[in-house]
């Protein structure tokens, strides 16, 4: 399971109860950089969930890797769910704070 | 002894007619033989002859006629035969007319008839005559009616002259009546004359309706009680018939005085009356009540003067385009400041074009669009984006269009008011981010105090020491997002902002306190990512709970010392290094008898400011006390205090 959040803290807690849940934590990074050369050296997540918006950086180029090579993802936001680009509309998405249980009940689905 | 008359000498005069009496064969008449006419007939023959008006004599009882030669006219082509005939032979056509009257005189009457008509032969032409006549008995000696003398006297002239003065009356009258009607019904017109000196001599209800004085109040009365007192004063009055007797006309245009004090605007002249000898007989004068007439266009000079006040006060354009040439029918001078154009450019040449090609030419397609859909009768908002032709500045306008509508429901006008609506547009742009990027902060920091809490209880032995250490952690929170919400748009804080905030909250300042010594050292005014501030802040906090606990603030002797400077990081990064060092207690340094405590200050500076920030740390704990060096890197410019856009964080 691929993290990416730049918030430590916030990562840090999404590390924790993904692993409460029998999960294992790909990262969690904290940058665009990072997640693409983590998806370049392998080995692949099976799912993602992604902070929209990195230190000003938007995390789209990330998703477009994901979608590249068929992992599911789910977007985690701090902004409206309406405030995403088009393309992305299909993806779910969860507001931030976030509700886990609802998290992990979508990364499953 | 009565002498015969010879036939050849009787009658001796008479003109023609005697002439023919004389000749006439008298003999197989009724009236016998000419030598055997008594005297009195002889005579009333004689009389008749010599008679200067037309005279016919009906001698009975057979009704021969004798007439003179005043009455031949009377007999036109019946003259001479009418001579020893009978009326009803010469003017049967009149028979009923003569024989009552021939029948009165007969029996003795005397009948006077006034102008009949009859014809009349002159020079040979018939002509329509008038005459008045007398009929009146002949006696003869003993009295009896021997026949009837009928004497005509011609009216016809007198008649003609008569008529003639009649009809002149008539028109007269009839056109003095019209006068007096007109004068008398114009109730909206006093019209009335005066003396040469002004004294009020005719008074018509006209009058009395426009001043309210009656005839009896005002007639004999001074024409200056109609006129102000400021006018009397100014001597008005006078001037004004001065003017008419030496012009033939004076204007008298202003207001006057009524009864009943109000005032009343007359449009009116006043003009001199002449008799035939040039002589000034007094004036009249015609005047109109407009004193309506005079408020409403009053009123209407008001109303223009209102709108143009209005117009020209509003920082708003006003405008009003014709509905089938779009031309402009008016434009208010804001039009000016918020286009960046003068009036007098836009009206020249094609205005919608000219208007059209202020607009950016992303919106102009829509604002003509707009500007025609008002044109077929809708109200709407427009708003679009126009460009100063000078300066190039892009303004925004938000146009509200609307149709002005002729009586009968068309759309005569089009008009609208322009605002510029630049400042509302960016203030609102701006707002919108500003609260997507509040929703976002919170939702965050929400984030946040979640992921803290969780880590605060599993590291905590107790819920008094949870309450009390995530009690701190949140003040901590607290004190850098009031910190971060006090900054003005596009402001960051610096680096001994954030030191100072946290080390005053636990009242730790860089004078002595608590028997400690504090040293802070460091250029003021380095500033930070805002992204990384809240962890940053966290970090100090961290460290400075731990130095209050366990280290250089928890005992006498103790000493902190904060340095920090500003690196070169490569051509055009800059790093911060702050250098936290705690001295002066005796500490349980790390070796490999005591592997190094694993606090969550100690997690947050080693893990979260690596993560977060980009920085990297070195935390050890010597013998000494804390040693922490942190470098963090700031964005490349770093510097200074400008209102550089600070990038959201996520």
């Amino acid at each position: 399971m691929l993290v990416v959040e730049d918030d430590f803290v916030v990562a840090e807690d999404l590390q924790d109860e993904l692993e409460q849940q029998g999960a294992e934590v790909l990262g969690p990074v904290a940058t665009v950089e990072a997640a693409l050369s983590l998806l370049e050296s392998g080995p692949l997540p099976e799912r993602a969930i992604l902070d929209v918006n990195l230190r000003g950086t938007m995390v789209f180029p990330v998703a477009d890797a994901l979608r590249g090579r068929g992992i599911p993802f789910v977007f985690v936001t701090g902004y409206d769910h309406a405030a995403l680009p088009a393309a992305y509309a299909g993806v779910s998405c969860c507001e931030k704070p976030t509700d886990m249980p609802a998290l992990v009940r979508l990364l499953m689905a | 002894m009565i002498r015969p008359i010879p036939p050849q000498g009787w009658p001796t005069h008479g003109g023609e007619m005697g002439q023919r009496i004389r000749t006439h064969d008298w003999a197989s008449s009724p009236t016998g033989a000419l030598e055997t006419w008594k005297q009195s007939l002889r005579t009333a023959v004689d009389l008749m002859l010599a008679s200067g008006f037309p005279t016919v004599l009906h001698l009975g009882p057979g009704g021969t006629i004798l007439y003179n030669d005043a009455a031949i006219p009377l007999l036109g082509s019946g003259h001479p035969a009418a001579l020893g005939r009978s009326i009803g032979e010469i003017w049967p056509e009149a028979r009923s007319g003569w024989e009552p009257v021939l029948r009165r005189s007969l029996a003795g009457e005397t009948v006077m008839l006034a102008n009949l008509p009859h014809a009349i032969w002159r020079g040979g032409r018939k002509v329509d005559g008038w005459f008045t006549f007398s009929s009146y008995p002949l006696r003869d000696e003993d009295g009896t009616v021997a026949g009837v003398n009928i004497v005509f006297i011609d009216t016809t002239d007198r008649l003609a002259a008569e008529r003639r003065r009649d009809e002149v009356e008539a028109r007269l009258r009839d056109s003095e009546e019209r006068s007096r009607i007109i004068v008398e019904t114009a109730r909206d017109y006093a019209i009335f004359s005066t003396d040469p000196t002004g004294r009020i001599e005719t008074w018509p209800p006209g009058a009395e309706a426009v001043f309210g004085w009656s005839a009896e109040e005002v007639l004999g009365q001074p024409v200056d009680i109609t006129f102000t007192p400021a006018d009397r004063a100014k001597g008005v009055p006078d001037e004004e018939r001065r003017l008419a007797a030496s012009r033939g006309s004076a204007a008298d245009v202003r207001w006057h005085q009524r009864k009943d004090g109000t005032q009343v605007f007359i449009d009116g002249v006043t003009r001199p009356i002449t008799g035939p000898d040039h002589a000034l007989r007094g004036f009249v004068k015609v005047g109109q009540d407009v004193t309506d007439r005079q408020a409403m266009e009053a009123a209407l000079r008001e109303s223009e003067e209102r709108f143009r006040q209005y117009g020209e006060a509003s920082s708003d354009v006003l405008w009003i385009r014709n509905a089938e040439t779009l031309a402009f029918e008016y434009i208010s001078p804001a039009f000016e400041a918020v286009y960046g154009l003068s009036r007098t450019d836009l009206l020249t040449g094609n205005q919608v074009r000219r208007w059209a090609e202020l607009i950016h030419p992303g919106d102009r397609a829509t604002a003509l669009d707009h500007l025609r859909r008002v044109r077929a009768g809708g109200s709407l908002l427009s708003t679009f984006r126009i460009q100063r032709p000078v300066t190039g500045e892009a303004r925004w306008i938000r146009d509200t269009g609307f149709p002005l509508l002729d009586a009968g429901g068309r759309v005569q006008r089009v008009a609208g008011i322009g605002h510029d609506a630049t400042e509302e547009v960016e203030l609102n742009d701006r707002l919108r981010l500003l609260v997507g990027e509040l929703q976002h902060r919170t939702r965050n920091l929400l984030a946040v105090v979640s992921g803290l809490s969780k880590k605060t209880l599993a590291g905590s032995g107790s819920l008094e020491d949870f309450r009390a250490r995530f009690g701190a952690r949140l003040d901590a929170l607290s004190r850098v997002n009031s910190l971060l919400s006090r900054l003005e748009d596009g402001h960051r804080i610096a680096f001994d902002e954030l030191l100072g905030a946290e080390l005053s909250a636990h009242g730790v300042t860089d004078t002595k306190t608590r028997s400690s010594h504090v040293t802070l050292k460091g250029p003021p005014g380095i500033l930070l990512r805002s992204s990384s501030v809240q962890t940053f802040a966290l970090a100090l906090h961290e460290l400075t709970t731990n130095a209050l606990k366990h280290g250089a603030l928890s005992q006498p002797g103790g000493w902190l010392e904060v340095r920090w400077r500003l690196l070169d990081h490569g051509r055009h990064e800059k790093r911060l290094e702050v250098v936290w060092r705690e001295t002066g207690i005796a500490v349980r340094a790390d070796n490999d008898d005591h592997p190094p405590r694993r606090g969550y200050g100690r997690h947050l500076i080693e893990q979260a400011l690596p993560y977060q920030l980009g920085a990297e740390t070195d935390y050890k704990l010597s013998s000494e006390g804390v040693r922490c060096i942190i470098t963090v890197p700031l964005s490349s410019t770093m510097a200074g205090t400008s209102g550089e856009v600070d990038e959201p964080d996520g």
